[in-house]
């Protein structure tokens, strides 16, 4: 008897997973601003908070100043698409990674590296954009 | 020739939805370097063996390789590879199960296909930026896809989008702070805006309710007709083929053994084929022009 639901619930093993992944993606939403066009929440056309309105600015930084702002290199432009999307800790401390080794290959140094992920809202009439603060990292390089 | 098709048009809905999902893997080409050339083969392998499409090793095989897409570039897979490697284990769990697969792959399509719309409308609902047709006025300024489409129908020229481009990407962090408009001023595109905005949330809506829709109830029984509607619709301008042959494939498999219905069906298959490779508003654009 018990066998025989269980075969019942595995013929729906489907949208149970479905369930699950919705669940997972409102969670990232919530959690660590996942875009809504992403993560199997079907949300897709539905906002322009998704890659093209989010950006990321990364800051050498001394003493908290900010010293100069330092490009990302091309090779690392699918670790910055994964971040735009979801700017969660993990995200940013990957990207804080790599740059740390791209400064170290190109002979810069700094102590600290800022990134940060900004998302944008379009005014409803004209489309203007503001900007707000999605996350940030304030990174250590290793000496 | 006709006699084929006929005796096509009455096989089993299992057979017919499996042809079509290996057709549509086949069509799409999904995944990436790794996980690609194991879809195709698989795909092809199932299509040419006489009832490939019935093993349960291609279906395990499916099932795996989209679902490693998934996971392997998690977050940034597009919504229909989740919904493409749901659709391979459900056809892989009713390739386990022959005396039940008709029930299987009809119930999971339909409540698949409901809850896709239903998230697909809820997400719409629920946006700061789609009602107030935010979304569709930046989509159709920004997005190069739907330009030809936004020339024509929203009177604005390729001109005033590039130049709308230019602004919004002027406004980027920069002090640039004249408070210039960006969208083109054009009635003709605002109507265009209003009615993308409210026919893609109405018709969306429309499809989730007939397809969570109890079983023999009115609702239930206009769902392939909304479902058709939509695709018909949508993916002449929107250019995402894949997500079309998909939903198709899932319908076949929960249609009513009716002829004419599968035709449709079949037919929207080959007409979403037609809009993805056949670049309509492209060419009305330079006939206009």
């Amino acid at each position: 008897m018990a066998f025989d639901k269980l075969k019942g619930l595995f013929s729906y093993l489907p949208i149970i997973i479905f369930l699950i992944i919705v669940i997972h993606h409102c969670y990232w939403v919530i959690q660590a601003n996942l875009s809504p066009w992403l993560g199997g929440g079907y949300g897709m056309f539905s906002t322009t908070d998704y890659g093209p309105s989010r950006y990321i600015k990364v800051y050498a930084l001394e003493d908290n100043i900010i010293k100069e702002q330092i490009e990302i290199p091309e090779s690392l432009s699918n670790v910055a698409r994964s971040l735009r999307s979801l700017p969660s800790i993990n995200n940013l401390q990957e990207l804080a990674l790599e740059i740390e080794n791209y400064l170290r290959l190109s002979q810069h140094s700094f102590p600290h590296l800022r990134v940060e992920v900004w998302g944008s809202r379009y005014h409803e009439k004209t489309l203007i954009p503001s900007f707000h603060l999605l996350n940030k990292l304030d990174h250590k390089l290793v000496e | 020739m006709i006699k084929a098709i006929h005796d096509y048009l009455h096989k089993d809905a299992f057979e017919i939805s499996a042809h079509f999902t290996l057709l549509a893997l086949l069509f799409n080409q999904v995944g990436n370097s790794f996980s690609r050339p194991f879809i195709l083969f698989i795909s092809a392998l199932a299509l040419l063996l006489a009832n490939g499409f019935k093993q349960r090793l291609i279906w395990f095989m499916l099932s795996f390789f989209t679902s490693f897409r998934v996971l392997y570039v998690w977050p940034m897979a597009d919504n229909h590879a989740y919904l493409l490697a749901l659709w391979c284990l459900t056809l892989f769990i009713a390739s386990c199960n022959p005396a039940k697969a008709r029930m299987i792959i009809g119930d999971n399509g339909r409540i698949l296909i409901g809850l896709v719309f239903l998230l697909a409308s809820v997400q719409k609902m629920l946006s700061v930026d789609y009602l107030d047709g935010t979304f569709f006025q930046y989509l159709f300024l920004t997005d190069n896809r739907f330009e030809d489409f936004t020339v024509l129908f929203g009177n604005v020229s390729f001109q005033q989008i590039y130049q709308a481009q230019d602004l919004l990407s002027q406004y980027q962090f920069s002090s640039f702070s004249t408070n210039k408009n960006i969208v083109p001023s054009s009635l003709e595109f605002n109507l265009l805006v209003t009615i993308s905005t409210w026919w893609n949330l109405i018709d969306q809506l429309a499809v989730a309710c007939c397809f969570l829709a109890p079983v023999g109830s009115y609702l239930h029984r206009k769902r392939d007709f909304s479902l058709m509607l939509f695709c018909i619709t949508t993916y002449a301008v929107a250019p995402v083929a894949g997500f079309g042959w998909l939903l198709v494939s899932m319908a076949l498999a929960q249609c009513e053994n009716n002829t004419k219905i599968r035709i449709a069906y079949m037919s929207l298959f080959f007409i979403i084929l037609f809009y993805y490779e056949v670049h309509i508003w492209r060419i009305l654009v330079d006939f206009i022009h």
